[in-house]
């Protein structure tokens, strides 16, 4: 899909009529239809529990959606969910966050914004450290209101300062805490052209990452359907005091950190 | 577009207030005839008792609706901004009940029956239905936002019910030194009314303009965008300067918890702000009535047939306005009127044993920067592949002269009076 910058409205009205076909029963399932998710299953055939997926039925905004995804999971050693991954299978690209989670996370509980281009399902799989997949989906209606279109879009904004929120203190006992991260960053598809009807360069953040006492608990790559200025939050739960280093590294190479310090209570 | 948009989407709205027809009507009833039973009395349902009789001279139609006095939201924000007296906001029942031969029931509608079609009321009543129109409009989401309960609201007040909570905002701006904060809490979508609260933060600041010139507003939205927001940030710059800050969700504008004893708001990443006055709107879902009913989903909203506003859920009942699920139709007290009237006639249709007639809503929100600047949205609604689509719509320019927006304040002020006039009036 190739829309022009200031066109958004006339992408929001078109997006409006799809309305509620994308649920057709007799369309075979998200996870055997793409084939990037059947790649990422190798085989495996998910199981449709352990996995809480809060998304809205209906979306007025398909730019930002709210998306909180819930695996039920002590995050044990060996007893834990090692990897997740997010599809809309209904945008021009299905993958929208590729996640790789270690136990010292302390819950694999994350929410985010993502990006849908229409009607569609949006289908989450997580991978436990045992092979088995879980899953679950659901179907979201975007119905873009142009009462609510944005009228402006940057371009050319450098990637801004992150902002980092961290509890303090974290509870004791591989108790979890929730941190919240968000940084300034137009993640520019690559599918709409500019106002000079040439295609605007694709430039998204693609990589981001968490560090504990240098050792990586997340890591993450997002794809061009994480809304601007990605958002994620997501559970740590530290043993001990410790440094917390969140890292961003957009396509250009640019990069962007944030440090905080991480205190346990006693 | 044409030469004069405006005019042609003002002229769009006198015709949808007056012209209850252009949904393929007339309908002629079956000697059958059928009781129809509203609940809630505002710009939906009063509209839709009215369009049922106009339609149908004969019907039995009851309105449940607890207050003497209805309060429209639509102005309420000029009511704050010092432009007209509460009073003027207040609309009786008296035309409906007399000249138009509608059954006005006061009392709070508590529960419903759905198998033997019965309304419950709080004295013990009961209302007996052939089909059933709720036009619940909302109730707040009292759990959504940490520490903003109904005793917080008497302290941190919503004002997004017009009434007592607005008189409560009116009094507190009042009462607020010059120099003092006034800051806004502003939701996620869906929630009543896209533009209103930036309409708001335009009147709090033109009567701070006058009275309080030292004092700030501050608006802390959990979105990143909003309606007409271009339009809104050029006018509140060239009226009122920098008095108006706008922090949306990537600057941190989301509010996670507020504290009611020490007028704080506090943020996603940590920001806190204290304020004179606080105004939160907190996030919001379909009013009680229609919980009772069972036709909301997990949404706390009511999903629908798009061509009639009959629930998905539960034959016989149809619902129109905030509570219902219209998107792309923004959650205005213009677009309740439009569904009441797609509604009627779908009503009676269905009593008719008729296929309903096919739809056109159309929808206008205006907002005021100043007296006598406005700007203003508009759409037209239809059918496409069974859901509701917006077919055209337009927006003010955003270059534009002092004339056009002074035409688009008087639209504003021609447009309440109208509507109004044709739901409550002789």
């Amino acid at each position: 899909m190739r829309v022009r910058a200031r066109g958004w409205l006339c992408l929001f009205l078109a997006c409006g009529l799809a309305g509620w076909s994308c649920a057709a029963p007799a369309d075979p399932p998200v996870w055997k239809a793409v084939p990037e998710v059947r790649d990422w299953l190798n085989g495996a055939e998910p199981q449709f529990e352990h996995l809480h997926l809060d998304l809205p039925l209906v979306s007025e905004e398909g730019m930002s959606v709210p998306l909180a995804i819930d695996v039920t999971s002590a995050m044990t050693p060996d007893d834990s969910i090692v990897a997740i991954r997010v599809f809309a299978a209904g945008n021009p690209q299905p993958e929208v966050l590729d996640l790789t989670l270690d136990p010292r996370l302390g819950r694999a509980v994350f929410e985010t914004r993502i990006r849908l281009d229409e009607s569609q399902t949006v289908l989450v799989l997580a991978r436990h450290s045992d092979g088995r997949v879980f899953a679950a989906e659901q179907a979201v209606r975007v119905a873009n209101s142009g009462c609510l279109a944005r009228s402006e879009e940057a371009f050319d904004a450098p990637m801004g300062e992150p902002r980092v929120a961290v509890p303090d203190p974290f509870p004791a006992d591989r108790g979890h805490g929730e941190v919240r991260s968000l940084i300034l960053h137009p993640m520019e598809t690559g599918f709409r052209e500019g106002p000079d009807g040439e295609p605007l360069p694709r430039r998204i953040i693609e990589d981001f990452s968490v560090s504990l006492d240098g050792e990586i608990v997340l890591a993450a790559r997002f794809h061009a359907a994480m809304s601007a200025n990605p958002y994620l939050a997501f559970r740590l739960a530290p043993e001990q005091d410790g440094e917390l280093v969140l890292r961003w590294l957009d396509e250009t190479g640019e990069e962007r950190s944030a440090t905080r310090t991480v205190r346990v209570v006693d | 577009m044409s030469a004069d948009p405006v005019r042609r989407r003002l002229l769009g709205a006198l015709g949808a207030s007056i012209g209850l027809t252009a949904a393929g009507l007339p309908i002629q009833l079956s000697a059958a005839g059928g009781r129809v039973v509203i609940v809630g009395g505002g710009f939906g349902g009063a509209a839709a008792a009215r369009a049922l009789r106009q339609l149908s001279p004969g019907l039995d139609v009851t309105l449940i609706e607890p207050s003497a006095v209805f309060r429209t939201c639509p102005f309420s924000n000029l009511y704050l901004g010092g432009l007209r007296d509460y009073g003027s906001l207040g609309h009786h029942y008296g035309y409906l009940q007399g000249p138009h031969g509608i059954r006005v029931v006061r009392a709070t509608a508590v529960d419903v029956d759905v198998e033997r079609r019965r309304v419950h009321l709080h004295d013990g009543g009961r209302v007996p239905y052939d089909r059933l129109i709720l036009s619940p409009g909302i109730d707040m989401r009292w759990d959504a936002l940490e520490g903003y309960d109904e005793a917080a609201a008497q302290r941190l007040p919503h004002a997004w019910k017009a009434g007592a909570q607005t008189r409560l905002l009116h009094r507190q701006l009042r009462a607020m030194d010059d120099g003092g904060l006034f800051v806004m809490v502003i939701p996620d979508n869906p929630y009543r009314c896209p533009p209103g609260p930036y309409e708001r933060a335009a009147m709090v600041a033109h009567y701070c303009k006058r009275h309080k010139p030292k004092s700030k507003i501050l608006l802390l939205d959990a979105k990143d965008g909003f309606s007409k927001q271009a339009l809104f940030e050029q006018g509140w710059r060239d009226v009122y300067g920098d008095m108006i800050e706008w922090v949306g969700f990537s600057a941190d504008g989301q509010v996670l918890r507020v504290d009611a004893d020490e007028r704080l708001a506090e943020t996603a990443f940590g920001e806190r702000h204290r304020a004179a006055v606080m105004n939160v709107i907190p996030p919001q879902q379909a009013g009680r009535i229609a919980r009772q009913a069972r036709v909301t989903d997990s949404s706390g909203w009511v999903p629908v047939k798009p061509e009639t506003f009959e629930s998905r859920q539960v034959p016989g009942i149809y619902v129109i306005g905030d509570a219902a699920v219209a998107a792309p139709m923004p959650k205005s007290a213009f677009c309740a009127h439009a569904q009441a009237g797609v509604t009627a006639a779908a009503v009676l249709a269905s009593l008719a044993n008729r296929p309903p007639p096919s739809p056109v809503w159309l929808n206008t929100c205006y907002s005021l920067i100043a007296p006598d600047y406005g700007i203003s949205i508009s759409g037209q609604y239809r059918l496409r592949d069974n859901a509701i689509a917006e077919v055209t719509g337009g927006i003010s320019p955003l270059e534009a002269g002092p004339g056009l927006r002074q035409r688009e304040a008087d639209h504003a002020r021609d447009w309440y009076h109208v509507m109004t006039t044709a739901i409550w009036g002789a």
